[in-house]
């Protein structure tokens, strides 16, 4: 249990400096996708208890501190949708494509509402999406087309993050 | 079916938790009452980014490698022809400072030092694409302190990137002037007349400088280089920031509209130099 939860905030901390590093390299308009949303979607999803949400969080924290984000605010975000995920655990059967594309572009719509709401809670410190800005509809898109080969990678890695009953 | 409902009921009551947990740092954090944790954050994945940043660099020098060579040597012949017409420049650049400390002393100036800077390496950007800060690989073991201003040069000129707004042991946060948060007093070098640049969120949106008097109207033309002014004191006087690529005059409004579009490409900014100011030192440290 433990090992798995080290295991899925080791991976999850090295996807967040991935997106800060080499992605990079292929923004588009300086917009990446958010490989470690999707990486807790994916958890979150598949794994039952808190372990999605708890690395969510933790991992969260992390990211803060390297974002001009307020501290808290993707500790939130990412427990919060780790918890929606985690809601949905198994009422669906996940096929290759359709619907880790679902999970991506439904979690980054799901993140812009929790930042609009926020937003309007904490006037001024928070920033959040313009919803006809093509910020939110290129990452929204970027992470539906990335979510299926994100997902195909963290199925190899099942054993090591998913417990034997839910694989 | 109970235990279900049970195990149902312990995951959410779990995850409500957290939520709360996160959502009482994020209260605590926009008061301004947190610093510590984000450095500990900073300073730990920093040290990620720093191998991952060295490793791609490592994969696209080796493959460019082959490239580059070709291109150095185009560049190395373009560079002896420069040193040949620099070589004749600086003779002539030495008469003229001779001729202008002379003058200088005459109007009684006295030759002000230029600022020390250090240099740092981008090695990360925000993982988050609302913000648009990056990480630079120097931090308070450099002498870093928060509220220093940060320089390019590009194309031979200097120009205005932002400050630090956190740092970590070996790495520091910069925000850049696009950036929303980014205030900059500035100056039209031409008509002299004072503004405020307020970045627009992303580099490719141009900068708006507000409260320039209406009066500076006929004054300003398209492409007036914009420098900062000094007023403010994170940013020493006389640094580019932009060139003025628009001009509103709004009725509703009591002063001129700028639109500027800045000096440096933050695009293909690899290298920066933080400078280091007495000024923004001591308030860093306080």
């Amino acid at each position: 249990m433990l090992r798995r939860w080290l295991l899925s905030f080791g991976l999850i901390s090295i996807l967040i400096v991935i997106q800060s590093t080499w992605l990079d390299h292929i923004a588009i308009y300086s917009v990446v996708p958010d490989l470690s949303l999707l990486a807790i979607v994916y958890i979150s999803f598949k794994s039952p208890g808190l372990q999605g949400q708890s690395v969510g969080f933790a991992t969260g924290l992390l990211q803060d501190g390297i974002s001009a984000a307020p501290f808290g605010l993707n500790a939130f975000i990412k427990t919060s949708i780790g918890w929606l995920a985690n809601l949905l655990s198994g009422k669906f059967y996940i096929d290759k494509i359709l619907m880790p594309a679902l999970f991506g572009f439904v979690a980054t719509l799901a993140k812009a509402i929790y930042l609009a709401i926020l937003a309007t809670i904490f006037s001024g410190k928070i920033l959040s999406y313009d919803l006809f800005g093509r910020v939110l509809w290129i990452e929204v898109a970027y992470n539906a087309v990335v979510a299926p080969v994100l997902f195909l990678l963290l199925n190899s890695l099942d054993r090591f993050l998913i417990p034997l009953e839910k694989r | 079916m109970a235990q279900r409902y049970r195990s149902a009921t312990r995951r959410t009551m779990g995850s409500a938790l957290l939520m709360a947990v996160s959502l009482i740092t994020l209260v605590v954090s926009t008061r301004s009452l947190a610093g510590f944790p984000e450095r500990i954050g900073l300073s730990v994945l920093s040290f990620l980014q720093r191998g991952f940043d060295g490793a791609g660099q490592f994969v696209s020098d080796t493959v460019n490698s082959i490239a580059e060579l070709r291109r150095l040597e185009e560049s190395h012949r373009e560079l002896l022809k420069r040193v040949e017409n620099l070589g004749n420049l600086e003779r002539s650049y030495a008469d003229l400072k001779r001729e202008n400390d002379r003058l200088k002393e005459q109007l009684g100036f006295l030759s002000s030092a230029k600022y020390a800077s250090v240099s740092a390496k981008i090695i990360a950007r925000d993982p988050e694409n609302l913000y648009s800060t990056f990480v630079l690989n120097k931090g308070a073991l450099h002498g870093i302190v928060k509220n220093q201003a940060v320089v390019a040069y590009q194309n031979g000129i200097e120009g205005l990137v932002g400050r630090v707004v956190e740092v970590g042991r070996t790495s520091c946060v910069v925000a850049p002037i696009y950036d929303t948060s980014a205030f900059v007093a500035v100056k039209l070098e031409r008509s002299r007349y004072d503004g405020l640049a307020v970045g627009a969120g992303t580099s490719e949106a141009p900068i708006i400088i507000r409260y320039i008097k209406k009066r500076a109207k006929d004054e300003i033309q398209f492409g007036d280089l914009v420098v900062t002014s000094g007023m403010q004191s994170l940013y020493p006087p006389g640094i580019s920031i932009g060139r003025v690529t628009k001009l509103k005059d709004l009725d509703y409004l009591t002063s001129l509209e700028l639109e500027m579009e800045p000096i440096i490409d933050f695009g293909r900014m690899e290298y920066v130099f933080i400078i280091r100011n007495e000024t923004t030192e001591l308030e860093g440290q306080e």
